[in-house]
């Protein structure tokens, strides 16, 4: 029974894990670049998510609307106002995931001005908090958290490679001059991409806020594990992201149960290096190697 | 067309920030008086001249909100002195700095504190570690120091200018091991954090509990910024303790506390430090059934306080940023302030070895914690605490709590 519990347990984490991951995914495929202020995102969302429910008293969907509108909005403006000017001046890749960092620390300032630094809880969300099957108690919001996943990667995958939009993006990507010769708004594209990455960022924040409470370093750590989570499954591939964060997940809470809780997360990036090493194109074989 | 529509996404995601903030009003908590440019607080110069106090405190990070909460209550300790005509005439100045929560920023921001801004007193971190880091440079300058954290590693150094006003857990842990032996519980499983104060709890409690015959049965600990103990809680659960000792501090404690409790573990827990009201907030009826031993209470609201003077801090500390401490490490600053003026007013100096010395000498000093005692030699002012535990969502002490009908219950499921 505690192990069934214990793999759910990691099923969720794995699942958060997997949402950040999918921003990472999302950003590189269709930008070719990295962004750092996922985690940032995160906790942004969760705090956004806090004020709609339980301050605003909102229902809890119409929270969720709201703020991933602003986190889409906030992506937005991150990819107008700090990528396009760093692409534009044409510096090196590097230093725009500098800017992303340098954005992450902006963040995690901006959230404590704006909230304090006090610790904020929401509510129970659902009547029934929790579901018991043969014995195994699951949280209801855990479940929620789950199949919220699950549709944002079936609906990104849909997005990304059966719309003329998901499609616009993915060429801006390979060749933005080509793009452009061919009448797409490039612009338009990666902006909306950073947006996508931020709002699926904030979904994650919304969601596990009512599981973990609220406060201004929620998603640093997860950030991190968000991106071993994509790498694992093949940065830059959706079912990949959302396959590898459960992947990581699995693997904290199976080492903390049975191996070493000290060592956990030494044992989960060792586990990503030996990804590295052996199989940098990670489960789901994105192309990895430069030609 | 196309900046405008950048622009007032920017402008639409702007106020949706400023908006969220302004109904996030009442957490707002006043100012942020640290940062790096060394903010000085109340006070200014006065005829009688200015007594300059440092308080380097973690502003920014994980524990940004202790140490927030550390620094408004020295500055509240320094605004009412200040209105009171100072310690011996002279008008007192903080200094502040945000140490981050970090050993190396510590050390930069003593010898800052010490060759740069001349500090006659440091209020210090909430920090263990950072107090560890930074105590030989403030010793060796001759300034008395109040470390605000609860680790007796610190003041096993021997530094003669170092003290503390506030609970040591080497003095706590003993009291929670003896209420195990009389509850006669015979197993008990940590889970910790890796901080020094944390370590140094985890260590002394498995001594105590050696001496006293309580088999260790597990002990989990988690890496900062973990949010998701499943694992631990799963190893913890297997090990089928009748006691679970939390040698934790912040957000982590609700989190444990609701994991414990969703996996089924409905026993008895003692946390190292005070269970504060947020993480009961956070935790709600996952909180019942944790105890610990400690001088400080947290409130939601002022009137729930009995003892006046507490009660007096919480409303002007109210009155001055419109919110309770949710940490009580305002208290231990607050303390600190209050033992410190006493040793200055007891010295009748502001020089930095006659005020160690006075310290030395104080006894009955009226703080929140209580009265303080410092003629025991070991430069501590609390030896002894009460033992609390949180019922029906609430605090109370553990006596009373042994009479009810929810302790009989907790004790079926610790099964003690």
């Amino acid at each position: 029974m505690l192990f069934v519990q214990v793999m759910v347990s990691g099923l969720v984490l794995g699942c958060i894990y997997g949402l950040i991951a999918l921003g990472y995914s999302l950003i590189y495929k269709a930008s070719g670049m990295m962004n750092f202020s996922q985690g940032d995102v995160l906790t942004l969302g969760a705090f956004l998510g806090y004020t709609f429910y339980v301050l605003l008293d909102l229902p809890y969907p119409v929270a969720i609307v709201l703020t991933v509108l602003v986190a889409f909005c906030f992506g937005m403006g991150l990819e107008r106002f700090v990528i396009r000017h760093l692409v534009s001046k044409h510096v090196q890749a590097i230093y725009v995931v500098l800017a992303t960092i340098a954005v992450s620390y902006i963040l995690q300032n901006v959230i404590q001005a704006i909230w304090s630094t006090k610790m904020l809880s929401y509510p129970q969300v659902f009547s029934v908090p929790a579901i018991t099957v043969f014995g195994i108690t699951i949280q209801t919001q855990s479940i929620f958290c789950i199949l919220c996943s699950i549709i944002c990667m079936v609906l990104l995958q849909l997005f990304m490679k059966h719309t003329r939009f998901g499609t616009a993006m993915r060429a801006s990507a390979m060749d933005t001059k080509a793009a452009q010769a061919c009448g797409i708004n490039t612009s338009l594209a990666t902006g909306v991409t950073w947006a996508i990455a931020a709002g699926l960022a904030s979904l994650a924040g919304i969601l596990l806020g009512p599981v973990y409470g609220v406060y201004i370093m929620l998603g640093s750590t997860i950030g991190r594990k968000g991106f071993a989570g994509a790498i694992m499954g093949g940065y830059g591939n959706f079912i990949g992201a959302i396959v590898g964060g459960i992947l990581l997940g699995l693997i904290e809470t199976l080492t903390a149960s049975y191996l070493t809780s000290t060592y956990k997360d030494m044992i989960a990036y060792a586990v990503l290096l030996i990804f590295l090493f052996i199989k940098p194109t990670g489960l789901f074989n994105e192309r990895a190697i430069t030609e | 067309m196309k900046k405008f529509i950048a622009l007032f996404l920017s402008a639409l995601m702007m106020l949706s920030l400023v908006a969220c903030g302004n109904n996030a009003g009442n957490n707002g908590g006043g100012s942020n008086n640290g940062g790096n440019g060394g903010n000085t607080g109340d006070g200014g110069s006065s005829e009688g001249g200015e007594y300059v106090i440092g308080c380097p405190q973690p502003l920014t990070g994980t524990n940004a909100q202790p140490g927030e909460c550390a620094l408004y209550a020295v500055e509240l300790a320094a605004k009412q002195i200040n209105e009171a005509g100072g310690i011996l005439g002279k008008q007192i100045r903080i200094v502040s700095y945000d140490d981050q929560g970090s050993p190396e920023e510590a050390v930069r921001v003593a010898t800052r504190m010490v060759e740069s801004d001349h500090v006659e007193a440091v209020i210090g971190s909430c920090i263990s570690s950072c107090v560890l880091s930074s105590g030989e440079i403030y010793n060796s300058a001759g300034i008395p120091t109040f470390g605000t954290g609860t680790s007796p590693t610190w003041m096993q150094q021997g530094w003669e200018y170092m003290f503390r006003a506030c609970q040591n857990n080497d003095f706590a842990l003993p009291l929670v091991v003896n209420k195990l032996v009389e509850l006669g519980i015979t197993r008990a499983a940590i889970f910790a954090g890796q901080d020094d104060a944390a370590v140094a709890g985890v260590e002394t409690f498995t001594a105590l509990c050696e001496e006293a015959g309580i088999e260790i049965t597990t002990s989990e600990s988690y890496a900062e910024g973990n949010t998701d103990f499943s694992g631990q809680v799963a190893s913890i659960i297997s090990s089928d303790p009748q006691v679970v000792f939390i040698s934790t501090f912040g957000p982590t404690q609700p989190l444990i506390a609701q994991q414990l409790r969703q996996f089924g573990y409905n026993g008895l827990c003692f946390t190292k430090d005070l269970y504060q009201v947020d993480a009961l907030q956070v935790a709600g009826a996952a909180s019942n059934g944790i105890a610990f031993a400690y001088p400080y209470l947290t409130y939601t609201d002022a009137s729930e306080c009995d003892d006046e003077f507490v009660r007096a801090f919480l409303e002007a500390y109210e009155a001055e940023y419109g919110e309770l401490p949710v940490s009580d490490c305002a208290y231990r600053a607050y303390d600190s302030m209050l033992v410190l003026k006493a040793a200055v007013e007891a010295a009748g100096t502001t020089d930095g070895a006659a005020v160690a010395e006075a310290v030395g000498t104080l006894s009955g000093v009226q703080t929140l914690a209580g009265p303080q005692d410092f003629t025991q030699g070991d430069g501590e002012g609390l030896h002894e605490f009460n033992i609390y535990v949180i019922s029906d969502e609430k605090y109370t002490t553990m006596d009373a709590w042994m009479e009810t009908e929810d302790f009989q219950t907790v004790k079926e499921a610790s099964g003690f």
